[in-house]
């Protein structure tokens, strides 16, 4: 057991690649965690994919032993967290973990989006807050003018804000003074029966199902009885243990300390984050106030490429769960892409991992449709459904109202760039809520529907700012409006696929749009083939794929024939991965394409 | 000649590929060679060689020569001398069908009358020659070294010499307009021709008009335009009195090229000479494909070292000859009679496609369906390619 005034417990928050991780590297590297040869840059980012693309992803933690220069020897409890938004669950249930925070902000660019988000979240926990400004080994650093940023935009005391290179280590003696100094003490008492936070879960191939613990009062220690209290489930502990961040076991984890447990239990939704643990011999009394469950909010079908893969995609994706229970999957058919899943994700980034992740860990090739956001109707009946799935629109004379998701939108980007992305926000439907200059950067919060944001909000605001611009967004709240079902038809048959929600005022544009998209992606065929894009039986935009006239090859001797089979015998196997829409075979890539329209 | 046919005999075609050409044309892709110097005596023994080699690989049930063909390149370049051996050999090996046909394709500029009439005596009837074009604009256009007067006085001398006289011609040339193709057509029928061949325009890649089309040197007629000229063709010639028996070929009766007609009815043919390809009867009655090394310098050396120049020999399995059978046999007017295609391929026809997609081809007026044959609607010719994918079963 360690004394709780000799515990520090912190979270570092940062906007994106400001540098978090790489500031745990050498937190890790001064305490002698890892030593010269296993250590390597974001050690702690170990999925592939974190490493490829270079963020964090999953939360991780690690437990430090400190010297201080009092001469006392500290555990320093390090929860690393993910910086984009999408991720912001992972981050405020680390913080719950924690009494402090490092704020690290990259000193060549300053707050940005996520930097305030995650500094709230950091005030609302209670937090502790040490500034850090980060990257000042590079020359366009400007660490006073960050400063003063911080004090104005955040409205937090910047005046002992920490300089460092997280990357040198320059400055990194002082952060760990800093901790110990500055950051209060865990309260807790370890006399008390056992009350522990469950702060995370997952599948680990070699340990099973693996607890992250913060414990509050008591002791957890090996052999014990716990229960759940949420669920009332009961576990034998198996395993006590710590991240150094090598997996270290130990015979117990006590009040103020983080750690893991293993108690042979089967399933990851068993584990519920934020629920209480406790002793099931000597129970605590009351369980801690938990957390808010995340909800989907944006939502897309997942089809193989090959329909002999269904089955493995439902394996893929209840395995992926196993370490992500933030995304849901059912079962969805569809006409035009055959059998596939209708999964719910936190956001587009979060998306494009689970998507990522399924074709990279289980090498699945995917047909992914556009994503769309949850509706809420209410029916003529009085009925009220919430709609997941575009294809699954009623009739229009069956609703009576449709509301849709609104988010409050923070933009911070370089005034520079202002005006395009203030006309971007109104184009997409955005109302103002505030415009505050910082310097020469402006703080825009707009409220603005989802629905346009996951059409391709992001991939815009990245071009008209020139990749300045930071966003960041909580839902807000729903909102009436007058939507519309958009549908493709090819040859008359309408492309379940292909349909989407849009604003009334958009139908026709989008519409038009993607049949002159369509067009082009779909290779003439024996049949004249018509494109049109239709609001319930109107027809609002048409286009045409005259019909093949003349393909025969002029000559064909001895010799071409060869040639010639290989050359068919390809192209029906080709055939095999094209979607079959009426008598219209539409490639595969058309429809990727097509569905990408956001993209470009 | 052996006199009496005897039906029981399994009947073969012989292709025979001269790899040389005086100069490359820019559209073309065949397996044409120029060279200066080379030794050509060694080709004749060559060829010889390979053509028994060949006939050691054939198992030994009878079999009765229908056909020979002189391909190129531009066989017209050959000594007769060597045309002479070439078929003198054949005869030794084989028996020769009464009704043979030996068929021989010149350019306008490798001819005269001497020659014509050495390769009549060596045995060849029939006579191909590459007209291609007839203005001198255009045969410039297209690269070749002939013009307009040229092939008359070619075709003049040849169709004095030999019964069957054929003509080649290419169109959906950048810049003919349909009715230029019209009239140039219109005075190509009155020449003294039996049969003629008329190829649209193909852009292959590694030629020299892939590169030009590409930089827009000149700009390919469109499929439509392509389309209204292989229809005027069709109506043209018929109105002269030729019928249209495939995509590209029209006869008048009786003067289809026999040899050709093997492809397209999936009999079986040898292929000697550098390039040349073969699909050999094979013991179960399937058929073996050979491929000859391409390259006149690699093939002439490995006939030296190894007696023939085979560069690939495979088995065509039974769902392979069926794909190649359809290909084939819907090019022809006529189309595929189904018994004849189930004795060549040893595949059930109803097997080889897929029923649904014939029955909706079908309805469509792109196929005509019947209990005896398959065969491609007027409306369905031009669009063959397209036709296969849908129908095909096998992949
Ligand atoms: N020059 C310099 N580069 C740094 C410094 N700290 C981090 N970087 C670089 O900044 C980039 C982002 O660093 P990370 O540590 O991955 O940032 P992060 O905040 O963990 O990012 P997320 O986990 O994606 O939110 C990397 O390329 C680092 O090498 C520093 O002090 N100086
Ligand atoms: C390979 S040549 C051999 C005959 C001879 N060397 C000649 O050129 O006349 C046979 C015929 O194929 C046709 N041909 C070759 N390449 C072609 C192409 N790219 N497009 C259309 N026809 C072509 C020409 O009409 C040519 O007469
Ligand atoms: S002469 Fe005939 S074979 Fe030779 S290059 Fe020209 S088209 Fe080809
Ligand atoms: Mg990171």
């Amino acid at each position: 057991m360690t004394k709780l005034s000799h515990i520090r417990n912190f979270s570092i928050v940062a906007h994106i690649d400001h540098g978090k991780s790489t500031l745990a590297d050498r937190l890790i590297q001064v305490c002698g965690g890892l030593d010269d040869r296993e250590m390597r840059s974001q050690v702690l980012d170990s999925m592939d994919l974190e490493r490829e693309r270079g963020i964090t992803i999953k939360a991780q933690t690690v437990r430090l032993k400190y010297k201080s220069k009092d001469g006392i020897e500290y555990i320093l409890n390090l929860v690393d967290t993910p910086g984009h938004v999408d991720f912001a669950y992972e981050v405020s249930r680390s913080l719950a973990a924690c009494e402090g925070s490092l704020l690290v902000v990259d000193a060549t660019q300053g707050v940005e989006a996520q930097t305030l988000a995650n500094t709230y979240l950091a005030i609302d926990s209670d937090h502790e807050i040490i500034p850090v400004l980060n990257k000042i080994d590079l020359p366009s650093a400007e660490p006073e003018r960050i400063k003063r940023q911080i004090d104005e935009v955040i409205g937090i005391d910047s005046s002992n804000a920490i300089t460092i290179s997280a990357k040198t280590g320059q400055g990194v003696e002082f952060v760990l003074e800093a901790l110990v100094n500055r950051l209060p003490p865990p309260e807790g008492d370890f006399n008390r029966p056992l009350k522990a936070m469950l702060v995370d879960s997952w599948y680990d191939s070699y340990l099973g199902v693996v607890i992250l613990l913060r414990i509050v009062d008591g002791e957890i220690t090996k052999g014990m009885n716990i229960k759940m209290m949420s669920s009332g489930n009961k576990h034998n502990v198996e395993q006590v243990g710590i991240f150094t961040p090598k997996t270290i076991n130990v015979d117990s984890l006590s009040a103020g300390e983080i750690g893991f447990i293993t108690a042979s239990i089967k399933d990851v939704s068993d584990c519920e984050v934020g629920d209480t643990i406790t002793n099931d011999k000597n129970p605590t009394e009351e369980a801690l106030p938990g957390f808010k469950a995340t909800q989907p909010v944006v939502f897309c079908g997942l089809f193989p490429s090959d329909s002999a893969e269904y089955e493995r995609l439902r394996e893929s994706l209840s395995r992926l769960r196993l370490n992500d229970s933030s995304f849901v999957f059912e079962a969805e058919s569809s006409p035009a892409l055959g059998f596939g899943f209708r999964c719910g994700f936190l956001g587009l980034l979060h998306l494009e991992i689970v998507q990522e992740r399924l074709e990279r860990e289980f090498s699945l090739e995917l047909v992914a449709t556009a994503p769309s956001v949850i509706y809420r109707l209410t029916l003529t009946t009085g009925e009220a459904i919430e709609l997941h799935n575009p294809a699954d629109m009623p009739d229009p004379t069956r609703i009576d109202t449709i509301e849709e998701p609104w988010i409050k939108a923070t933009i911070i980007v370089p005034d520079d760039y202002l005006g395009p992305v203030l006309s971007l926000c109104e184009e997409k439907r955005g109302n103002q809520v505030e415009l505050t200059y910082v310097g020469n950067r402006a703080m825009v919060v707009y409220n603005l529907p989802l629905n346009e944001v996951v059409f391709d909000f992001y991939d815009r605001l990245k071009s008209v700012s020139r990749g300045y611009a930071s966003f960041d967004y909580q839902i807000e709240n729903y909102q009436r409006s007058d939507l519309v079902k958009l549908n493709i038809l090819i040859n008359g048959e309408s492309v379940d696929a292909l349909a989407m929600i849009v604003h009334r005022n958009y139908a026709e544009s989008r519409g038009r749009a993607l049949c002159q998209r369509l067009k082009g992606l779909i290779p003439r065929q024996l049949f004249k083939i018509a494109i049109q894009a239709a609001i319930g039986g109107k027809v609002i935009a048409r286009e045409t794929v005259s019909a093949l006239r003349k393909d025969v090859t002029a000559k064909c001797y001895g010799g071409d024939v060869s040639r010639k089979r290989k050359l068919l015998e390809r192209q029906k196997r080709g055939k095999k991965r094209m979607r079959q829409i009426g008598n219209v075979e539409i490639p595969q890539e058309a429809f990727l394409a097509a569905l990408k329209m956001d993209k470009e | 000649m052996n006199k009496k046919n005897n039906p029981l005999l399994q009947q073969i075609s012989i292709y025979i590929h001269w790899p040389f050409c005086l100069s490359k044309c820019p559209y073309c892709d065949f397996n044409s060679h120029v060279r200066t110097n080379f030794d050509y005596k060694k080709m004749i023994s060559a060829y010889i060689s390979e053509i028994h080699s060949i006939k050691n690989f054939i198992h030994d049930s009878p079999l009765e020569i229908g056909s020979i063909f002189f391909g190129g390149g531009t066989p017209s370049l050959m000594p007769p001398k060597f045309v002479e051996k070439i078929i003198s050999t054949l005869e030794r090996y084989w028996k020769f069908s009464d009704k043979l046909e030996i068929s021989l394709e010149a350019n306008p500029n490798s001819v005269d009358l001497v020659k014509f009439n050495g390769f009549k005596n060596a045995g060849v009837n029939r006579l191909s020659l590459g007209v291609q074009a007839l203005n001198d604009k255009d045969l410039k256009f297209l690269g070749r070294s002939h013009t307009c007067n040229e092939s008359l006085k070619a075709l003049d001398i040849a169709s004095k010499i030999f019964k069957k006289t054929s003509i080649d011609l290419i169109y959906g040339r950048p810049k003919q307009s349909t009715s230029d193709w019209e009239l140039e057509l219109s005075s190509a029928l009155k020449l003294p021709i039996n049969h003629i061949s008329l190829y649209q325009l193909t852009i292959e890649k590694g030629t020299q008009f892939f590169t030009d089309a590409r930089d827009k040197k000149f700009i390919m007629p469109n499929e439509n335009y392509q389309n209204t000229m292989f229809n005027i063709s069709n109506i043209i010639t018929e109105q002269a009195g030729f019928t249209s028996y495939e995509i590209s070929n029209y006869a008048r009766p009786n003067f289809t090229c026999k040899h050709n007609l093997t492809y397209w009815l999936y009999k079986p043919y040898i292929g000697i000479g550098p390039g040349a390809h073969g699909r050999m009867p094979a013991k179960d009655g399937g058929r073996v494909a050979t491929r000859m090394h391409s390259k006149p310098e690699t093939w002439l050396d490995a006939v030296c070292s190894n007696g023939h120049g085979i560069a690939q020999k495979s088995a065509i399995s039974a769902k392979e000859r069926a794909t190649e059978a359809l290909i084939l046999g819907l090019r022809l007017t006529e189309g595929i009679n189904k018994k004849h295609f189930e004795t060549n391929t040893g595949v059930k026809f109803n097997d080889a496609v897929i029923a649904s997609e014939i029955k909706r081809l079908e309805e469509k007026n792109y196929i005509v369906n019947s209990e005896q044959k398959l065969k491609l609607t007027k409306h369905g010719r031009p669009l063959l390619n397209s036709i296969l994918s849908h129908i095909v079963a096998y992949e």
